[in-house]
C-alpha cells in the first residue's frame, strides 16, 4: 500500500516540480524561522541579564526583540497559508487523477454497475476523489512539516544532553499503542451500528421528506415513525458515547505520560544548571524546545495512526479501481477518444439485421435470469414491439441489443458478425435509444436534444430536424431563452423546470437526433392521458415510417402500430407474430387481448373468475 | 444592515442557549462551570513558565537550593495533571451534551416536520428551507453552544491575563489595550467579513464542477451516459469549471492569506512593543526574567483569544440564518388532528377553487360536485386536469381552498375516514407486516388478519415462501427481499384494505405497474369488497370506468362531464372520445386506425 501510494505523490511532484519545491522550502523556512524565535528569545534572555548586571541600557535588547520579531512574522505561517501551497501544488496531479477516474468509469462495461459491491466501490471512490492528493497534504504539509521540527527540537536538546532521545522514544511508543486501540476500537463500534444509525436516518426521512409527506398524514404514521427513529437513534447512540468515553480516557493516558516526562527533563536541566554546563539563557532555549518536542510527536503519532492509514487505504481503493495509474494515458485523454474521420463511418456497413442466438442473461447481484434463451431476428425496416409487464426482461432484451450488456451467455449477431468482438462506441452509433428511465441533463434544451448523436453536436440542421420530430417548437416558445435555456435548477437559479409529460417529448428527440439506424423506444408514453398518447403515436408512426423501430411497452396501443409483435414473460419470448398471428393463435397475447376487448364490449362483460398469481 | 445581523446572531445564542438548556441542563451548567475552572488552569501554565525560568536564574547565581527548586517543579506538574483530569471531565461533559442536543433537536424537527401541514411540503419555497433546516442547523446550534461556553471562558482567561498585565506600567497596558481594540473590531472585523461573501461566491463554482463530475448519474442514468458516448461532452464542460473553481480559490485563498498575515502583523506590533518595555523593565530590576519568558506566552494566548473571538463571532453571524430558518420552520402550522367516528353521508363539495402555491393556473376552479353515499365513482381527465387536486382537497391535505366542503348542511373533514392507494405510493423499508399495519395506524393486525389481505390481494402465495414470512425485510435497508414494481404495488393496495373502519376509498392509479389481467382481479376485488363504502377512483383505463356508478369528467379544475357511461357516450364529449380511441385499440382493424379516428 505504501509502494502505491508513493507512485501517486511521485506523479503529484512530477506534474508540478516548482509548486512542490516552493511548497518544501517554504516548509522548511518555516521550521527554521520558528526555531530563529527561541533562539531570538534565548539571546535576548542573554542580553537583558547581562544588561541588569552591568547596569546600563543596552542597544543589544532592541536588537535581539528585533530578531525576534522579524522571525516570528516570517515563521507564522497560517493554516490558509498551507492551503494555498498545497492547493497550487497538487491542482494538476488532482485534475488528472480525477478525469483518469471519469475515463475508466467510462470504460467499465454497464453490467459492472450492477454489481452492487462494485457500485458502491464506485460512488464511495466518486464522493471522495479529493483524496487522491490528499495524501500529499498528510505527508508533506503535516508530516513532514511536523518531522522536521521534532529534529530541530531532538537535535537542539541532544546538544546538551543525548538522554533525550531515549525519553522521546519511550513516549512515542506510548502514543502510537494507545492510538492504534482506539482507532480499532472505533471500526468495531462503527461497523457494529451502522445499521442502526442508516436505520435513524431513514426514519428521519420518512418524516421529512416530500415524498412521504401525503401518505403520512393520511394514514396519521407520525407517531409510529417517531417511535422508530427513537429506538434506532438511543441504540447507537448511548454505545457511541460509552465509545467516546473510553476513548477519552485512553487518550489522556499519553498526555499524562508528557506531562511527568516534561517534568523529569526540567529538573535534569536545572541539574545541569546547577552544574554549570547551562546558563540561562541556555535553559530559556531548552524550555521552549521541550514543549516543541512533546507536540511534534503527538502530532507526528497522530497522523500515523489515524490520518494516514485513511489516505493509503483511499489511494489503494483508487487504484485498485482504475486499474493502475498511467500518467501517459491520463495526459493523452483528449487525443485519444475523438478522432473524427472515423465517425460516420460504419465499420460493419449499414445496418441490415440484427440476431440473438440462444441468449440468457442474469444482473450481477440478482438470482435468476432476466432473460432465458431468447433466439430473435430482426430485420431492416421491420417495427417490432416487444410487449411485457414489470420484470418480464423487455427492457434487458434492448440493452442487450444494442451493446450496453455484455456479460451475456449465447451470441448476438449484428450483420451476420458477432458483436463481442466490436468496439462498444461503433456498435451504440446504429442505435437511437429512448429509455424508460431517461436523463434529464442540466443543460440546454439543444444540448439535451443533440447529445443523442453527440457526434454532431454541432450540426444545427440535424438538431433542428430532431426537435421538429419530437414536436418540441411549442415547448421552446414558452422558455426564456428558446432552445438554450437551461433546464433544471441544478446549478443555475434561472434553470427553467420542465413537466413529465415535457421531458419525455426531449427524450423522444434525443432518440431521433442524427436519424440513427435502428431507434428503440422504452415505454415512452409512461403516464401520458390516452389522447396525448394518441397523438404520439399518430406523429410516431409517420416518423418510423420505412424505418427499423423496436418499441417497448406493457401498452396494447403499441403493439397494433408494429409489423411483429413478441410477447416476453419471465425472460422469455412467449409468443411472436404478428397481431393476426398471435390472435389466431389464442395463447397469451389473446387472453391479454379479449380480456380488454371484453371491458369495452357492447354486451355486459364477462371478467376472468380464475384466481392467478404472478410471481414477477 | 449591520444592526440586523447583529440582532440576529444576538438572538440565535440565545435560542442556542434554550436549546442546550432544554437538552440536558445539568451536563450544561457542569460544562460551563469546569469549562471556566480549565480556563483557570491558563494560569497555571503561564506561572509555571514564570517559576522555572525565574528558578533557573537563582539556582544559576546560588540564591534557591536544588530541592526546594524540585519540590516547586513537582508541585506545579501535580497541578497541571489535575487541570488536565478536570479537561477531561470537561470533555466527557461536552460530548454527552452534544449528543443530548442532537437527540433533543433531531427529535423535535423530526416531530414537528411529521405534523406540519402538508402545504408547505408542496411550496417550493418553504421546502428549501425545510432542507436547509434539516441538513445545517443541528451543526449550527452545537457551533453556537460551544461559542457561548466560549465566551463565557473569556471572562476568567481576561482575568487571568489581568492579573499579568497590571504587573506592567499600568499606561503600557491601556494603550496597549485600545490598540487591540481599535485593530479588533475595526480592521480585522472588516476584514473578515469580507472574506466570507468571498467564501460564498465560490460555492456555486463549486456546485457547477461537482455536477459534471457526477454527470453521468446513479447507476440507471450511466447506461445513458455511456450508450451516448458522452465522456468527452461531460468531461470537457466539467474541466472548464473546473479551472474557473480553481482559479477563483486561488484569489480566494491568496486575499485571505492578505488579511490574516496583516491581521497578524497588527497584531504582533504591540506585542513585540510590550516585549521591549518589559525587557527594559526586567533590565532595570523591576521584575524577574522569567517574566518574560512568561509574557512572551501571555502574548500569544492574547492574540489568539483575539483571532478566536473575531473567528466565533464572524462564524456565528454566518450561521445564525439558519437558526432563523429553524425557528420559521417551528413556527409553521400544524396539521389538525382529525377524530371522531369515521363519516358515513353524502359529501358536497361547493365551488372549490383551489391554486398551488407559486403557481399562476388554477388548479381547481368553481369545482362543484356531490358525492352520494357508497356512490363507486371513476374520475377521468388529461393529465393536469385537477383530478389529484380533488381528492387531495377530499383527504383534508390543506384547508387554504376558496368554497366548502359539506355534508350539505355544515363544513366535514373526511381525513380520519379515507384509506387510499396514492400513484406514488410509498415502498416502506421495513416488514411486509409493517408496510400493511401502515395503513392502520396505532393498531396491530394478528397473522391470520394479514395473511388473508395478503391473499386477497395475491401475494399470500409468495410471502408464505419466504423464509420468515410475512416478518421479511424488504428494501435495500437492510438488504432485504427486493420486490417488483408489481408486487409493491400488490402491498399498497394490501394498504388500503389494512383499515376495516374506513368508510371512503380513495385509488389513483392503482393498477398501473399491473399486467391487464391482474388489473382485472384487482378491480373484481375492489367492487366485491367495498361494500357500502364510497369508492373514488382515478385511472386512465376506460375498460373499468363502465362499471361505475358514475363517470365524473374533470377538464381545467371543473367537472365538464358526468353521468353514467351509457350517458357520456350519447353525449359525445371528451369522455367519448377518450373511450373510443381506447376501444380502436381492440377493434379488429389493422394498422389504418390511427388515420380514422
Amino acid at each position: 500500500m505504501v509502494k502505491k501510494a508513493w507512485r501517486y505523490i511521485r506523479v503529484s511532484i512530477a506534474l508540478s516540480p516548482f509548486c512542490f519545491i516552493f511548497n518544501i522550502t517554504a516548509i522548511i523556512i518555516f521550521r527554521l524561522a520558528q526555531l530563529g524565535t527561541d533562539l531570538g528569545l534565548k539571546y535576548a534572555a542573554e542580553v537583558i541579564l547581562e544588561s541588569r548586571l552591568t547596569g546600563t541600557r543596552s542597544i543589544n535588547i532592541i536588537l535581539s526583540f528585533v530578531l525576534f520579531f522579524t522571525m516570528m512574522t516570517i515563521g507564522g505561517n497560517t493554516g490558509n497559508f498551507m492551503n494555498l501551497m498545497f492547493t497550487l501544488y497538487t491542482n494538476k496531479a488532482k485534475k488528472l487523477f480525477s478525469k483518469f477516474f471519469m475515463l475508466r468509469a467510462y470504460e467499465e462495461k454497464q453490467d459492472s454497475f450492477y454489481n452492487n459491491e462494485f457500485y458502491d466501490n464506485y460512488e464511495f471512490i466518486k464522493k471522495n476523489i479529493d483524496n487522491t492528493t490528499q495524501v500529499n497534504s498528510v505527508i508533506f504539509n503535516r508530516l513532514l512539516s511536523s518531522l522536521i521540527r521534532l529534529i530541530i527540537s531532538v537535535l537542539a536538546i541532544t546538544y546538551f544532553s543525548p538522554y533525550i532521545l531515549l525519553l522521546s522514544l519511550i513516549i512515542s511508543v506510548i502514543v502510537i499503542i494507545v492510538n492504534n486501540v482506539i482507532v480499532k476500537k472505533r471500526i468495531e463500534l462503527d461497523q457494529k451500528y451502522i445499521n442502526d444509525e442508516r436505520r435513524a436516518i431513514y426514519y428521519s426521512s420518512l418524516l421529512s421528506e416530500k415524498n412521504h409527506a401525503r401518505e403520512l398524514r393520511i394514514f396519521r404514521l407520525k407517531d409510529k415513525f417517531l417511535a422508530k427513529w427513537h429506538e434506532s437513534f438511543k441504540n447507537y447512540a448511548d454505545s457511541k458515547y460509552k465509545f467516546e468515553k473510553q476513548a477519552l480516557l485512553l487518550s489522556n493516558i499519553p498526555s499524562i505520560v508528557e506531562n511527568i516526562t516534561t517534568a523529569i527533563l526540567i529538573i535534569y536541566f536545572l541539574y545541569l544548571l546547577t552544574d554549570e554546563v547551562l546558563d540561562v539563557g541556555d535553559f530559556v532555549f531548552l524550555y521552549r524546545m521541550m514543549w516543541s518536542l512533546t507536540w511534534s510527536i503527538t502530532g507526528i503519532v497522530d497522523i500515523i495512526s489515524s490520518d494516514i492509514a485513511q489516505s493509503l487505504t483511499y489511494i489503494d481503493k483508487y487504484d485498485k479501481f482504475v486499474a493502475g495509474f498511467e500518467l501517459r494515458k491520463a495526459r493523452n485523454i483528449r487525443s485519444e477518444r475523438v478522432q473524427p474521420e472515423n465517425l460516420f463511418n460504419k465499420k460493419y456497413g449499414d445496418f441490415n439485421n440484427i440476431t440473438f442466438e440462444d441468449v440468457s442473461y442474469s444482473y450481477p447481484s440478482q438470482k435468476g435470469n432476466a432473460v432465458e434463451k431468447i433466439n430473435l431476428k430482426i430485420r431492416k425496416g421491420e417495427i417490432v414491439s416487444i410487449l411485457g409487464y414489470n420484470g418480464s426482461g423487455k427492457s434487458t432484451l434492448s440493452k442487450l441489443m444494442c451493446g450496453l450488456l455484455q456479460d451475456y451467455r449465447g451470441t448476438i449477431k449484428l450483420n451476420g458478425t458477432d458483436i463481442s468482438g466490436m468496439k462498444r462506441e461503433d456498435l451504440y452509433r446504429y442505435f437511437g435509444i429512448g429509455f424508460q428511465d431517461y436523463a434529464k441533463y442540466s443543460i440546454s434544451l439543444k444540448d439535451n436534444v443533440a447529445v443523442g448523436m453527440i457526434e454532431k453536436l454541432e450540426a444545427e440542421e440535424e438538431i433542428s430536424e430532431a426537435i421538429k420530430k419530437g414536436n418540441l417548437e411549442d415547448i421552446i416558445n414558452n422558455l426564456p431563452k428558446g432552445a438554450d435555456t437551461i433546464l433544471g435548477k441544478e446549478y443555475d437559479p434561472d434553470g427553467t423546470d420542465l413537466s413529465g409529460g415535457q421531458w419525455q417529448r426531449v427524450i423522444l428527440s434525443r432518440a431521433y437526433m442524427g436519424e440513427p439506424e435502428v431507434l428503440i423506444l422504452d415505454e415512452p408514453t409512461a403516464s401520458i392521458d390516452p389522447i396525448e398518447e394518441m397523438r404520439l403515436l399518430e406523429h410516431f408512426d409517420e416518423i418510423i415510417k420505412g424505418k427499423t423501430a423496436i418499441l417497448i411497452s406493457h401498452r396494447i396501443g403499441f403493439a397494433r402500430l408494429s409489423d411483429r409483435i413478441c410477447v416476453m414473460d419471465s425472460g422469455h419470448i412467449a409468443e411472436e407474430g404478428s397481431h393476426e398471428e398471435l390472435m389466431a393463435l389464442k395463447g397469451r397475447y389473446y387472453e391479454i387481448f379479449m380480456s380488454q376487448q371484453q371491458l369495452y364490449a357492447k354486451e355486459e362483460p364477462a371478467y376472468g373468475n380464475e384466481k392467478r398469481e404472478i410471481y414477477a | 444592515m449591520g444592526m440586523k445581523k447583529e440582532k440576529y446572531m444576538l438572538e440565535a445564542l440565545k435560542r442556542s442557549n434554550e436549546i442546550a438548556i432544554k437538552a440536558n441542563k445539568k451536563a450544561y451548567i457542569l460544562l460551563i462551570l469546569t469549562s471556566i475552572a480549565v480556563s483557570a488552569g491558563t494560569f497555571v501554565n503561564l506561572a509555571f513558565a514564570e517559576y522555572a525560568i525565574n528558578s533557573a536564574y537563582n539556582l544559576f547565581g546560588r540564591k534557591k537550593d536544588f530541592n526546594t527548586v524540585i519540590s516547586g517543579v513537582l508541585a506545579f506538574t501535580v497541578a497541571i495533571l489535575l487541570f488536565n483530569g478536570l479537561g477531561l471531565i470537561r470533555q466527557m461533559l461536552s460530548n454527552r451534551l452534544m449528543l443530548d442536543i442532537t437527540y433533543y433537536f433531531e427529535s423535535t424537527l423530526n416531530d414537528k416536520l411529521g405534523s406540519i401541514k402538508w402545504e408547505y411540503y408542496e411550496n417550493n419555497e418553504t421546502f428549501i428551507k425545510i432542507h436547509e433546516v434539516r441538513n445545517r442547523t443541528l451543526e449550527t446550534f452545537k457551533s453556537m453552544v460551544n461559542s457561548i461556553i466560549f465566551y463565557i471562558t473569556v471572562v476568567p482567561t481576561a482575568a487571568v491575563y489581568g492579573y499579568y498585565l497590571f504587573q506592567i506600567n499600568i499606561f503600557a497596558v491601556i494603550i496597549y489595550f485600545m490598540l487591540v481594540v481599535v485593530f479588533n473590531l475595526m480592521i480585522a472585523g472588516k476584514m473578515f467579513s469580507q472574506l466570507g461573501h468571498l467564501w460564498e461566491e465560490i460555492q456555486s463554482y463549486s456546485h457547477r464542477q461537482k455536477y459534471f463530475f457526477n454527470f453521468s448519474g446513479d447507476k440507471t442514468t450511466h447506461q445513458e451516459f455511456k450508450f451516448n458516448r458522452l465522456f468527452d461532452y461531460a468531461s470537457n464542460l466539467w474541466e472548464k469549471s473546473y479551472d474557473s473553481e480553481y482559479r477563483i480559490r486561488l484569489k480566494i485563498f491568496a486575499k485571505h492569506e492578505i488579511t490574516l498575515q496583516t491581521a497578524r502583523i497588527i497584531f504582533n506590533l504591540p506585542y513585540v512593543s510590550m516585549m521591549v518595555f518589559i525587557a527594559f523593565e526586567i533590565a532595570a530590576g523591576l521584575h524577574e526574567i522569567g517574566f518574560l519568558v512568561m509574557a512572551n506566552s501571555l502574548f500569544n494566548n492574547i492574540i489568539n483569544t483575539c483571532l478566536n473571538i473575531q473567528g466565533n463571532i464572524t462564524n456565528n453571524r454566518i450561521d445564525s440564518v439558519f437558526i432563523k430558518a429553524f425557528d420559521e420552520v417551528m413556527s409553521y402550522e400544524n396539521d389538525f388532528s382529525a377524530n371522531g367516528l369515521p363519516y358515513k353521508g353524502d359529501i358536497c363539495l361547493e365551488n372549490i377553487t383551489y391554486t398551488y402555491p407559486h403557481s399562476k393556473a388554477k388548479a381547481l376552479d368553481q369545482l362543484n360536485l356531490y358525492i352520494k353515499r357508497a356512490e363507486k365513482i371513476a374520475i377521468v381527465g388529461y393529465n393536469g386536469s385537477g383530478k389529484t387536486t380533488c381528492t387531495n382537497m377530499l383527504m383534508a391535505l390543506t384547508d387554504k381552498f376558496v368554497g366548502k366542503i359539506t355534508d350539505g348542511k355544515k363544513a366535514i373533514n373526511l381525513r380520519n375516514s379515507i384509506s387510499c392507494i396514492l400513484q406514488d405510493f410509498a415502498q416502506y423499508q421495513m416488514t411486509i407486516r409493517e408496510n400493511i399495519e401502515a395503513g392502520y395506524a396505532g393498531c396491530r393486525l394478528s397473522d391470520e388478519e394479514i395473511l388473508s389481505i395478503l391473499d386477497k390481494v395475491g401475494l399470500k402465495e409468495v410471502v408464505l415462501k419466504l423464509e420468515k414470512g410475512i416478518d421479511s425485510r424488504l428494501g435495500q435497508l437492510d438488504e432485504g427481499l427486493e420486490l417488483s414494481k408489481g408486487q409493491w404495488q400488490r402491498l399498497a393496495i394490501a394498504r388500503l384494505l389494512a383499515n376495516p373502519n374506513a368508510t371512503i376509498w380513495i385509488l389513483d392509479e392503482p393498477t398501473a405497474y399491473l399486467d391487464p389481467i391482474s388489473e382485472i382481479e384487482i378491480y373484481d376485488l375492489i367492487y366485491r369488497i367495498s361494500g357500502d363504502r364510497t369508492v373514488l377512483f382515478i385511472s386512465h383505463r376506460l375498460g373499468f370506468a363502465r362499471r361505475a356508478d358514475r363517470i365524473v369528467v374533470f377538464d381545467k379544475g371543473k367537472v365538464v362531464e358526468e353521468g353514467s357511461h351509457d350517458e357520456l357516450m350519447q353525449k359525445g364529449g371528451i369522455y367519448a372520445q377518450m373511450y373510443r380511441i381506447q376501444e380502436s385499440w381492440y377493434c379488429d382493424k389493422a394498422r389504418g386506425i390511427l388515420s380514422s379516428t
